[in-house]
């Protein structure tokens, strides 16, 4: 993780201003001659219906796509189904500024996260669980020190990729250094699909690091319920 | 002038900016959040249980849905009564077939700018709110229907 330095940042800043300037130059390349464009293309025949109430206007199409735009570059001939070479040339620099934002963004994030939240006061919670056998999640509320600070409601999606080994971030705060404590509230459907609502806490140090919180849900095969513990990261 | 200083208070401020995110119980006991259609045109409708006009809305929505669904749109409709009975009652005698959320959290109606019901905003692919629609006749079916066309055709 890189250290959130001065120069960093101006480095990022000098970074996304010049690309900004390179995206600003390409766009006119997309802009030019839209009416070139033919108004049907092969992806019509995909198309849901019209709603009868409303009929479509003449040549309008659902789903568009990209080889629409072919017949705006008539002297590049291309070959049967292939945009121009220029075109391609043009749609690979501009997936190239795609990937250039995306890690541009990525790295904004990273420093943004260590600005507000620096490892010196810096909580983190995060929920995993396994099996789930006995216990469906639904919601989870987390309370720091008597104080509501996350309330977070589970998706089916969500529930299905902690199962398969996935982690979620349910809060990131800030916290003096001092004893704190947690408390964890954990809703759903327990065995036999009954509503089931069981609580955690865990009394913690918080000390001049980071500190990480795992909550953890696990099956008890012998009594064939469910188990909540929170697990402090040294 | 009066006319046109009410149709500026009529513009919607969130329109180009991303969508809050929402998340709330269904009908059916399943939680629906909106952010997990990232990549589909997000219709989300905002009713109550004491407004007629909605149920008229919601069924629009549905026939919509039905048709549209295939080409990557969702319709999501998020409930803001206090009342939780008469909406669940409301949502149990509306025939529609998309979720219907009942409990939404508090802060969904200042979070969406919510005047008045029915309301429905339009969240495009990247999770940009694009359009939003006060109020509900019979003729907004067709606008609707033009509107989410060009959304679902970007």
């Amino acid at each position: 993780m890189p250290t959130p330095t001065k120069p960093m940042a101006v480095k990022l800043l000098v970074r996304a201003v010049a690309w900004l300037a390179l995206a600003a130059s390409a766009v006119p390349a997309f802009a030019q001659d839209p009416q070139a464009a033919p108004a049907t293309s092969a992806a019509d025949a995909t198309a849901p219906p019209a709603d009868a109430a409303t009929p479509a206007p003449a040549g309008a199409s659902i789903v568009g796509t990209p080889q629409g735009t072919e017949a705006t570059s008539p002297a590049a001939e291309p070959a049967p189904g292939e945009p121009p070479a220029d075109t391609r040339a043009l749609d690979e620099t501009v997936q190239d500024l795609k990937k250039d934002v995306v890690d541009l963004n990525k790295e904004l994030f990273v420093l943004e996260e260590e600005l507000l939240f620096p490892a010196n006061t810096q909580v983190a919670v995060f929920v995993s669980m396994d099996i789930g056998e006995f216990f469906a999640l639904d919601s989870l509320t987390l309370k720091i020190d008597n104080k509501e600070v996350a309330n977070y409601l589970y998706t089916p999606r969500e529930a299905e990729a902690l199962l398969k080994g996935g982690v979620h971030r349910v809060y990131l705060g800030n916290l003096k250094v001092g004893e704190h404590q947690l408390v964890a509230f954990f809703e759903g459907k327990g065995p036999n699909e009954r509503d089931y609502k069981r609580g955690a806490n865990l009394k913690f140090e918080k000390g001049v690091g980071a500190k990480y919180l795992e909550l953890k849900i696990t099956d008890r095969q012998r009594k064939g319920q469910p188990e909540f513990s929170i697990k402090d990261w040294e | 002038m009066l006319a046109f200083a009410a149709a500026a208070a009529e513009k919607y401020a969130l329109v180009g900016k991303p969508a809050p995110d929402l998340v709330a119980r269904g009908l059916d006991g399943e939680n629906v959040r909106v952010s997990e259609h990232r990549g589909e045109i997000v219709v989300v409708s905002f009713w109550s249980g004491r407004c007629n006009t909605c149920r008229e809305q919601l069924a629009a929505l549905d026939r919509i849905a039905k048709t549209y669904a295939s080409a990557g749109l969702t319709v999501i409709g998020v409930n803001l009564d206090d009342d939780i009975v008469r909406a669940e009652k409301f949502a149990r005698t509306s025939d529609v077939q998309f979720p219907l959320l009942i409990s939404a959290p508090a802060n969904t109606g200042r979070d969406y700018a919510v005047d008045r019901v029915p309301m429905l905003v339009v969240v495009d692919r990247s999770g940009v709110l694009r359009a939003a629609h006060r109020e509900f006749r019979a003729r907004d079916e067709a606008t609707y229907v033009r509107e989410l066309r060009a959304f679902l055709n970007e």
